[in-house]
């Protein structure tokens, strides 16, 4: 009789190679960077082998750096909220349409997503710089020049712009989960839309608000090239700045605990909104 | 019962890109009355309920609750207690929060709303449940929360969308009884859908057969068992074999093959008709039968089940007829497959409809007592 081999053997053999390029490429450099945040910098030879908090110390004693912290934070919640505000009508209707137009619908939000980040706030560049439209029309208006790139809001339209499809479609989908006949229960027992969005719609997306939620407020809080090009050299937020770090100044501890203070922000922020959701969701 | 009309619909008509889904439906529902919406699937039923529940917008008609045309008003000003086929009871609410929501979106005093959550679940017998979730509950109770949350607002008109459809077979007979008992006991107006004649013969007062978006007949559970005014009504509504051929003389209806019958009845019209016999109305002719033979046939099929023989039948020319003999007179026996046997029938049993399938009249009714 041939003997069966154990089970876990067979699950671990299989979990293996998944498990093995996680370590490789994810939890191995995280753990490198995780030491390089603790070393020194030094002018000639960059990186001295030490085991200090002063990376991490300077970071939270600097205004200059908390500041740019708190902007990047302020940033990614007014667009994550900006996103639910604008995106939840439109996800709402793509997921209650049934015509031909809904997937149109769906297409032309999909369609930003095929174009990179750095195109489309290059884009934006030539909507809001200096001899842009918007520059041009208010001129032909009888105005003198304006130029609204480099500015809180030139990064935050163009965050937006880049996360509201992903908002989209997080809700949609939600959304074409809760029964439309609930709807029509709420609407024949006397709630007018408002009390019914309130009341059925919202209670039951919940769940969907808040996964959409996180999921643009990472992106957000992680933007890169959008602050970059859309808010130029004065407005400040913490993933250029980590690069200017790192290969600019090729201060690699400073970088690396930089990268950390975001992360763990980003990562502690999204564990509490997250229990949040799932306490009121619970609650009810 | 009052015989005054409480619901009324006039002209309705819904038309979704070219097609009519309903077509100039008029029906009235008295006080206290329950109207069963019945027919085949895509007949227009579920969208006259919709219609008249404000989900779906009429193209043209009129729907009048107590005089009043609501069709142009919103659902949520409509006061109508719907029960939908899958319930849709709230799933983050639970059974009390259900039963209530009507109440709070009324913004009625917070005692009254206690008041009637006790009463109404009472009425359901589901006082100990208030505090469980809906998929806490098993499918009968989640109906009750669904009738429950319908009653407590007091509606103008009850509407039921296929009520029993999602129940357990054995449920169904005892939540049907309790359903009625409960509309009967409110006094509460009720329009009610379903696709399963049973069901809609159990609970109605008068039935609505639909068909392609027509009303084909309104009427008792007898008067469109007995008297269909078509030949839709007349095999949709039990069962009833229909037969095309032509009338070549008073009581001489011949079939394509050749075959004639003998009617029971005479007619004026000639040419091409359509006869409807039930199963359980056709007998075999044996001697001392009261009624004459009226057409012979050959035995093809012949199954005992029990209460009654079920034959099939057919003639020259191939067209065919079900028979159901009682068991009790003939002790069991039957007849065998390939015997040529006669056949027979009443006056009152045996329906004539012409070529645009409009029913047509005896000219002498010998044997009939209609009251």
């Amino acid at each position: 009789m041939a003997t069966r081999r154990p089970e876990g053997l067979t699950a671990s053999l299989l979990i293996g190679p998944a498990t093995l390029v996680v370590m490789l490429s994810l939890v191995l450099p995280l753990a490198l960077l995780a030491r390089y945040s603790l070393n020194k910098y030094d002018r000639r030879t960059f990186m001295i082998d030490a085991f200090t908090p002063e990376n991490y110390l300077r970071f939270v004693t600097d205004p200059f750096y908390t500041g740019v912290l708190w902007t990047t934070f302020s940033i990614a919640i007014v667009t994550t909220l900006l996103c639910l505000i604008l995106g939840f009508p439109i996800a709402y209707k793509l997921a209650r349409s049934q015509t031909r137009w809904k997937s149109i619908g769906v297409l032309l939000i999909i369609l930003p997503l095929f174009i990179g980040s750095t195109v489309r706030a290059l884009g934006w560049m030539g909507v809001l710089g200096r001899g842009g439209i918007i520059d041009a029309a208010y001129g032909a208006l009888g105005g003198s020049g304006i130029s609204l790139l480099y500015t809180s809001f030139a990064v935050g339209i163009g965050i937006l712009s880049i996360n509201l499809p992903y908002m989209i479609l997080t809700l949609q989908s939600v959304i074409e989960g809760i029964d439309a006949r609930l709807e029509e229960a709420a609407d024949s027992l006397g709630a007018d839309p408002p009390r019914r969005f309130w009341h059925v719609v919202l209670p039951l997306a919940l769940p969907g608000i808040g996964t959409g939620g996180i999921l643009v407020f990472i992106l957000a809080m992680n933007a890169y090239a959008t602050p970059f090009l859309l808010g130029g050299a004065r407005f400040q937020m913490m993933a250029p700045m980590l690069y200017r770090e790192f290969a600019v100044n090729n201060n690699w501890p400073f970088a690396a605990a930089i990268a950390f203070i975001l992360m763990l922000t980003t990562l502690s922020l999204t564990a509490v909104s997250g229990l949040l959701v799932q306490r009121r969701y619970k609650a009810q | 019962m009052n015989t005054a009309s409480h619901l009324r619909i006039e002209g309705l008509t819904k038309i979704y890109g070219s097609a009519a889904a309903v077509e100039d439906v008029n029906l009235d529902v008295r006080q206290g009355e329950m109207l069963v919406l019945l027919g085949p699937s895509g007949c227009g039923k579920t969208t006259t309920l919709r219609l008249v529940a404000g989900f779906v917008a009429a193209t043209r008609g009129r729907i009048l609750v107590e005089g009043r045309d609501i069709a142009s008003l919103p659902p949520y000003q409509r006061e109508m207690g719907m029960v939908f086929q899958s319930y849709a009871l709230f799933p983050h609410l639970t059974v009390a929060q259900n039963v209530t929501f009507g109440l709070r979106m009324r913004k009625l005093p917070k005692a009254e709303i206690d008041r009637r959550l006790e009463e109404t679940l009472d009425m359901v017998k589901l006082t100990t449940m208030a505090d469980r979730y809906p998929r806490q509950l098993s499918g009968g109770q989640q109906q009750r929360v669904a009738l429950a949350r319908a009653l407590a607002i007091r509606p103008k008109v009850l509407l039921l969308d296929e009520p029993l459809s999602n129940l357990d077979a054995n449920l169904r007979q005892s939540v049907a009884r309790e359903i009625r008992q409960l509309q009967r006991a409110a006094g509460l107006t009720a329009l009610m859908v379903t696709h399963d004649q049973d069901e809609a013969m159990t609970m109605a007062d008068r039935l609505v057969l639909m068909n392609e978006g027509r009303v084909q007949q309104v009427g008792t559970q007898e008067e469109l068992y007995e008297q269909p005014l078509n030949p839709f009504v007349a095999r949709f509504i039990g069962h009833s074999n229909l037969i095309t051929g032509e009338l070549v003389d008073a009581d001489t209806f011949r079939l394509p093959g050749g075959a004639v019958m003998k009617l029971a009845r005479s007619y004026a019209q000639r040419g091409p008709h359509t006869l409807a016999l039930r199963p359980e109305r056709v007998r075999l002719q044996t001697e001392g039968d009261v009624s004459p033979p009226r057409a012979t046939a050959r035995v093809e099929d012949a199954t005992y089940v029990g209460s009654h023989v079920d034959y099939l039948l057919s003639f020259e020319d191939g067209s065919s007829l079900a028979l159901h003999e009682p068991t009790g007179a003939t002790g069991g026996t039957r007849r065998a497959m390939g015997e040529s046997v006669a056949i027979t029938w009443d006056g009152l049993n045996e329906r004539l409809f012409d070529a645009d399938g409009i029913t047509v009249s005896a000219m002498t009714a010998p044997g009939m007592t209609t009251a």
